[in-house]
């Protein structure tokens, strides 16, 4: 294809034209007199940020793979490509086809990341599509979105016409399936979603409405005859049976991940209580290792990348991780490809498999303690001790490894001074095992520690704590700083600004759509970027509407409140999410699944009701 | 000293694609293509390519030269098949041989262009009496800093010819020391116009050394 003129003579005037081209690698391109559904799947942020993630690599497959649809790639362009567009009346098209995004079928959005809210919006006004649902009256284009800041859709109710829970894998394929069948029979928009709403795990939030106390507060949400009094996620049963893509699309242009990556199970055991993913990927489902080894071998091959690697909520979880890093290596080395292994966690950390996975390029070692305190580490559920984090840290050191980062978080629920001070005790611990143990000190040494701000998530028992304030967090972070003393530490720390707005809008309801879009129309977009964030446009948007931002961030919930996303279950019982904050309050563990089944709720999704922990 | 070169095209979507990124895209496609190149030594290994004249963003080019050394693989005739299907749109092997010549041989470039320019009027003679003057200046950007430049000494066989709205030339251009590029020439035909070109695109024919014979 030729790029058209009106393109082509803006491109040189923006930074990295080749990310609004297409062409790559693995594109597919189908003819669309033979496709009768034409998909855009929206990105709410840059190439190399959308590129890189790998529910967008699936999804592209699995609905390519379906006979007569066209899924193509959407990504939120930079402020400089935006500005030349717009200025040269060029609206938001697809990158293999260059059509543009509005005369397509279905629009979807993939969200995971609350600061992607009025980039959504932004790219929807872009694409010259309304961006209220309510503005939108026929069938196409339909306006949809999955991924986890899904199983809180309301912030963004008023702009998408139906959200997609859980995994897509059977879902997507379902609703793109009646909505063929829609457009054949030319139903109306309503006659659609309703329809859709009884399909499981699609939530239709025009069927749904809320009415609030004088408090704010809500006090009913209800629902259309015909829509389900509660939407619950959809799963994939058996992931060894489910659709898993091996080609994929190969950037021409370096992205964030430039790698395979095989996915090894999905689900979490360890509970920690301040994780929402931990929670939302119940029940805990495996893929079993000959199957990882082929696809990955065939996924290097197909895509001539030189670095693969295996992802997990706790990729030294998986029961068959040795057997699947022999498989792996075994082909990997002598083809010089080197194989990564990140979210490993700091007690059952093996150095055999370090050791191997790391022949072949070396990298740095990251483990996230996420509490400095024993006390607060159980408080939290993150069962590592601090003899099980300078094991780790020893036996590293004795290899020759020679940085470390740690992650921690500041403002967990009952955390004191004493507790932010044990973080700096702890680091100094790691500096005197260095000093001790390292077998190579000529290279020096480097600890990063990194604190970010916590934020309660829905669906996990820590939903109805308060986030602390932006003061509050700073003199942490203050505190924690003058603790630090060592020339080999190092201390990033997340902004407060951004924290608290992820921490509004993570919990926020319906009323926020307002706010959002206030924020779109002052020329708010991809606010995960520090060029384009600007705490003061949402303080602004939040006067106008009157809604204010401690109530959404800073407010404890109570037991007995209707929280905004009661309508969406991701399969565990709340009542389980309540005993295990009771349980922290307490300073009590829950051990892992794997220790014995501390009853979430979420067995109950499999068939024969038992959990691969 | 036999080197193993290959001839490709450039063009449609891929124009964009800069010089650095192209090199990791042929190192990919190589590997996807299941033929082994060489490799550095040490602790991390990229492969040994060369690019004969770098080609500046947004232009088109069908006589890219790249260099390498293959180290397992099928022939060099059957080469180009087995790399065409494993690389991004608009990139596409022609041919693939040994060559003695170094790349430093290379003198001229043959280039064609086409430049609009709305509401202009007999923009081929405008551009053919500047080229017929005694001096071509163009303000050119070298890494000292922005200079002006000469570049009539450098181009040779400039034929421009009427197109609705603009013009097309065809010039035969200095390849190295100094490059002209295709900015100079569209500098130059602006100049003439005495107006700014709305739709620019240009493609690299072929490339010759000192003596005009084409370059292999």
């Amino acid at each position: 294809m030729q790029i058209n003129n009106k393109l082509r003579n803006i491109l040189p005037k923006v930074q990295k034209p080749a990310r609004y081209t297409g062409g790559e690698y693995g594109q597919i391109i189908k003819d669309p007199a033979a496709c009768d559904i034409r998909i855009a799947f929206c990105f709410p942020d840059t190439y190399e940020i959308g590129m890189s993630n790998l529910g967008m690599r699936i999804l592209y497959g699995l609905w390519n793979d379906m006979p007569g649809v066209w899924c193509e790639r959407v990504f939120a362009p930079w402020g400089d490509m935006e500005d030349k567009m717009r200025e040269a009346g060029i609206e938001l098209f697809a990158l293999e086809s260059h059509d543009p995004v509005k005369d397509f079928d279905i629009v979807a959005f993939s969200l995971g990341y609350e600061m992607a809210f009025s980039t959504v919006l932004d790219m929807l006004d872009l694409a010259g599509i309304p961006i209220r649902s309510s503005e939108r009256d026929s069938l196409r284009p339909l306006v949809i979105a999955g991924g986890s800041s899904c199983y809180n859709p309301e912030p963004i109710a008023d702009f998408i016409d139906l959200f997609i829970i859980g995994e897509g894998e059977e879902v997507n394929p379902e609703i793109t399936e009646l909505y063929r069948t829609a457009k054949k029979e030319n139903w109306k928009k309503d006659e659609f979603l309703c329809r859709a709403a009884q399909i499981k795990g699609i939530y239709v939030p025009s069927l749904y409405s809320v009415e609030y106390n004088d408090d704010g507060t809500v006090r009913a949400i209800t629902h259309e005859a015909g829509a389900p009094a509660q939407v619950d996620k959809r799963i994939i049963l058996d992931l060894d049976e489910a659709y898993m893509p091996v080609k994929t699309i190969v950037p021409s242009t370096s992205i964030v991940h430039d790698r395979v990556v095989l996915e090894l199970f999905r689900g979490c055991i360890r509970g920690c209580r301040f994780c929402q993913a931990g929670f939302i990927y119940r029940p805990v489902r495996a893929r079993s290792k000959d199957l990882l080894i082929e696809a990955g071998k065939k996924a290097i091959a197909d895509s001539g990348y030189d670095e693969m690697t295996l992802s997990s909520l706790s990729t030294s979880d998986y029961k068959q991780l040795e057997g699947l890093c022999d498989g792996l290596l075994e082909w990997c080395e002598p083809r010089k490809v080197s194989l990564s292994l990140p979210s490993l966690r700091a007690d059952n950390f093996s150095m055999s498999i370090t050791e191997r996975v790391q022949k072949v390029r070396k990298s740095g070692l990251t483990f996230a303690p996420e509490a400095g305190s024993q006390r607060l580490r159980d408080t939290i559920n993150k069962n590592v001790t601090e003899e099980d984090i300078l094991n780790t840290c020893r036996t590293a050191f004795e290899s020759g490894w020679s940085s470390v980062k740690l992650y921690f978080m500041l403002g967990l629920p009952t955390e004191t001074d004493e507790d932010v001070l044990a973080i700096a005790e702890l680091v100094s611990k790691v500096v005197y095992v260095w000093r001790a143990h390292a077998t190579n000190k000529a290279r020096g040494f480097h600890i990063t520690v990194s604190t970010s701000c916590f934020i309660p998530k829905p669906h996990t028992p820590f939903q109805w704590e308060r986030q602390i304030s932006m003061d509050e967090y700073m003199a942490r972070v203050a505190l924690l700083r003058g603790a630090l003393r060592s020339k080999s530490v190092s201390y990033n720390w997340h902004d407060a600004d951004t924290s608290r707005i992820e921490a509004v809008l993570s919990r926020g309801d319906r009323r926020l759509g307002a706010v959002i879009e206030s924020v779109f129309r002052k020329g708010g977009k991809l606010e995960a970027w520090g060029e384009y964030f600007s705490y003061a446009r949402w303080e602004e948007a939040f006067a106008e509407t009157g809604l204010d931002m401690d109530f959404y961030a800073s407010r404890e919930r109570k037991k007995d409140e209707i929280l905004p996303w009661s309508v969406i279950s991701d399969g565990v019982d709340v009542d389980f999410l309540w005993s295990e904050r009771e349980a922290a309050y307490r300073g009590v563990i829950t051990p892992d699944c794997r220790h014995g089944c501390a009853g979430c709720g979420a067995s109950s999704m499999l068939k024969g009701g038992v959990c691969d922990a | 000293m036999l080197r193993d070169r290959l001839l490709f095209v450039k063009e449609g979507r891929a124009i964009f694609i800069s010089h650095l990124d192209l090199m990791h895209t042929f190192q990919r496609a190589f590997i996807r293509a299941g033929q082994s190149i060489r490799y550095t030594e040490g602790f991390n290994p990229h492969s040994y390519l060369t690019i004969a004249i770098p080609l500046p963003l947004g232009v088109e080019s069908e006589c890219e030269m790249l260099d390498f050394e293959l180290v397992d693989g099928c022939s060099l005739d059957e080469l180009p098949e087995r790399l065409n299907g494993k690389l991004p749109e608009g990139i596409t092997v022609l041919k693939a041989w040994k060559s003695e010549r170094k790349f430093s041989n290379i003198k001229w470039l043959k280039l064609t262009g086409e430049l609009t320019f709305s509401g202009a009027a007999d923009c081929a003679s405008k551009v053919r009496e500047l080229f017929s003057s005694e001096s071509v200046v163009v303000s050119k950007k070298t890494k000292r800093g922005v200079s002006d430049i000469d570049i009539l000494p450098f181009v040779k066989d400039l034929s421009p010819e009427n197109i609705p709205e603009g013009v097309r030339i065809t010039a035969v251009v200095s390849a190295q020391e100094p490059t002209i590029s295709p900015t100079d020439i569209t500098a130059a035909c602006e100049t003439a116009v005495g107006a700014a070109a709305q739709n620019v695109l240009f493609r690299r024919l072929c490339v010759y050394d000192g003596d005009m014979n084409e370059f292999e």
